[in-house]
């Protein structure tokens, strides 16, 4: 998988890389836009992560130049600009996500994939992590060669920890994600717990090489 | 009152005071001539008549059409000695002519023939009647008065507007003037040399205020961009930190400077609204509809009321429509709603959102006392110290009600229930 990472901040161009080659995506950086056109003249992405402040003006130029060029490349907006009008001028040239900064890199991680997944239509749409298999078009899960018998909120769960497996996350993060929505009586914080709690059961008895850690309160981690 | 009114008012009052002074003067001045002159005639008429005693001569008959009349007696040595033998005074007559009393003047004078003999004589002749001659003059400097305002307030109204129409013009224009839209230029011609300099003052003033407020709002924007992207590479480098192996105290210690990383940025954030909501920069306006905001915003944080395990009940009246930027409208309710949110109680905690048409209202249980009403909406005031809190949401809610004009007012009862209400 290749990604261009599109950012003219040195320091959180170097984060964002060393992150994303520790999930074992190839990066290449452009700082300007200039630069990034001629990298998507010569070379095709799977994923293209862009900032709309460059020093030689607006990413949304970019956009339209991809857009002109009949290029496929999903492409994601970072922008310390938490402003509607971007997000919406983004969306509307063709992008597919928008994440404001400052992020947590693994909603990141999480917005690549789901992005890259939605870009290979006819190819494999089935996550595989260790034993564990999700088909997301089937909503179904498989340990093994048994099929995992999980609830609606089960599901959610499970699914918003492996898009961001290895990484940590905030209690207050996973409810607000995979909260209903509409207002239910069974929406509560307490209900979420619980549901995360089944999850885990059921993937111990079904004998997961996964495993969802509590770290030390703040969050929880599926390794 | 405008610039007309006022100087015609004062110069009435002023006019009003300075006639007054003149008719009073006038009238003494009026009075001494005449008296004057009836003193000269009575004078003339006593020398005729002693003379004419003097040398024996017979004297004027009193019925002699002069309207003058005398009286002659003799007098002891003894009235002599004590009485003036001079004297002038006023007295009222009864004039037998005109079967009438008359104010007339009287002269009283005493002499003494050759044979050592005194004799008083008394002469009277009819004079003005005085309170006649105040009213004429009072009458007619009332009407001179009444003439001279109304001329004043003719010319003036004509005089001002005519020369003062580069005054009004540039009014309007400053009217007319908004910082946050583009003006059209001063077009204001004129020849007095006051009104030129006002004029270019003013445009001068104006195009350094938009300046000003320009850098501003780019001052704003660019540090809005440039603090957030520092916090963003901290956090991003403590979360890479947090995904390699690390004892969970380790990773405690680092999710906690994430924690408070991410309150920096809120805080940055909640900062930044808040000069952008003072420097104008939300103008347009559009209805909001007060009713469905509140349901909306109960929906995005029913997370937070679930987490601090406080009942929310929303009670609506109709469908307020209130006249506001839809993002301040926004932020104006859910920091209300956070607010209520986080300083209310630990257990059982409760929520009651009323929405009426000239009013909303968020009443919530909480710290068993009442806030101090003069600091609640000061910027950074916090109480008790709530981790959540930036001690900038009510600061918010001030600042978009003193831009649309609401009242915003904190209750306490003895209940505990903290009520903050919004009213048109």
């Amino acid at each position: 998988m290749k990604i261009l990472l599109v950012e003219d901040e040195p320091a959180l161009q170097e984060v964002v890389r060393r992150s994303l080659e520790k999930e074992r995506y190839v990066v290449e950086v452009a700082d300007t836009c200039i630069a990034a056109m001629r990298k998507v003249n010569a070379y095709a992405y799977d994923c293209i992560l862009l900032d709309i402040m460059l020093p030689d003006g607006s990413g949304l130029q970019l956009l339209e130049h991809l857009k002109k060029m009949q290029k496929q490349e999903s492409v994601i907006i970072i922008s310390a600009k938490d402003s509607l009008d971007d997000k919406v001028a983004g969306l509307e040239l063709g992008a597919d996500d928008y994440l404001p900064k400052p992020f947590h890199l693994a909603e990141l991680h999480a917005r690549i994939r789901s992005v890259i997944r939605r870009g290979q239509r006819s190819g494999e749409m089935e996550i595989v992590v260790g034993n564990l298999t999700i088909d997301p078009d089937k909503h179904r899960v498989r340990v093994g060669e048994e099929v995992l018998d999980l609830g609606r909120k089960e599901y959610d769960i499970l699914l918003y920890f492996v898009n961001r497996r290895g990484h940590l996350v905030k209690k207050e993060v996973l409810a607000e994600a995979v909260w209903g929505d509409d207002i239910d009586q069974a929406d509560s914080f307490d209900f979420i717990y619980a549901q995360l709690k089944n999850l885990r059961r059921k993937l111990t008895a079904a004998g997961a090489e996964v495993e969802i850690k509590t770290v030390y309160g703040f969050g929880y981690k599926l390794i | 009152m405008t610039l007309t009114t006022r100087i015609i008012r004062r110069v009435s009052a002023i006019l009003f005071v300075v006639l007054t002074l003149w008719s009073v003067l006038f009238y003494a001045v009026m009075e001494e001539e005449i008296i004057d002159e009836v003193d000269d005639a009575i004078d003339l008429y006593t020398e005729n008549v002693i003379t004419r005693y003097l040398a024996g001569k017979e004297l004027p008959s009193v019925d002699n059409g002069t309207n003058n009349s005398y009286h002659l007696v003799e007098v002891t040595d003894e009235y002599a000695r004590t009485h003036p033998h001079l004297s002038y005074t006023d007295e009222m007559r009864y004039i037998a002519d005109k079967k009438e009393t008359e104010p007339a003047r009287v002269l009283k004078t005493i002499f003494r023939t050759e044979n050592g003999q005194w004799h008083e004589l008394t002469v009277a002749t009819p004079t003005i009647e005085k309170r006649d001659l105040m009213e004429a003059v009072a009458y007619w400097v009332l009407g001179l008065y009444l003439a001279v305002v109304l001329t004043i307030i003719v010319v003036n109204a004509w005089v001002i507007r005519r020369s003062m129409r580069p005054l009004y013009r540039l009014l309007g224009w400053l009217d007319r003037y908004n910082i946050n839209e583009h003006t059209e230029a001063l077009e204001n011609p004129t020849k007095v040399t006051e009104f030129r300099t006002l004029n270019e003052t003013i445009q001068r003033f104006s195009q350094r205020n938009q300046e000003l407020f320009e850098q501003q709002k780019r001052f704003i924007g660019d540090a809005s961009h440039e603090l957030q992207t520092p916090i963003a590479i901290c956090q991003n480098r403590l979360e890479m930190l947090c995904d390699s192996d690390m004892t969970e105290e380790q990773m405690g210690e680092i999710f906690k400077t994430i924690q408070t990383l991410e309150h920096m940025s809120e805080l940055n954030r909640s900062l930044l609204f808040l000069s952008k909501i003072d420097n104008g920069q939300f103008p347009d306006t559009m209805p909001v509809d007060m009713a469905s905001l509140a349901q909306q915003t109960q929906v995005e944080y029913r997370r937070m009321a679930s987490e601090k395990r406080v009942s929310v009940a929303i009670r609506a009246e109709g469908h307020p429509v209130w006249q506001m930027n839809p993002a301040l409208a926004k932020a104006l309710v859910q920091n209300l709603y956070r607010n209520a949110i986080i300083h209310n109680l630990d257990e059982g905690g409760e929520l009651h959102i009323y929405i009426g048409i000239e009013e909303i209202a968020f009443t919530n249980t909480g710290a068993p006392m009442a806030l101090d009403k003069e600091h609640v909406f000061d910027r950074f005031y916090k109480s008790g110290g709530k981790e959540r809190s930036t001690g900038l949401g009510l600061a918010i809610v001030k600042a978009i009600c003193d831009l649309y004009g609401l009242t915003v007012e904190y209750t306490y009862d003895e209940e505990g229930r903290h009520t903050f209400a919004v009213r048109i």
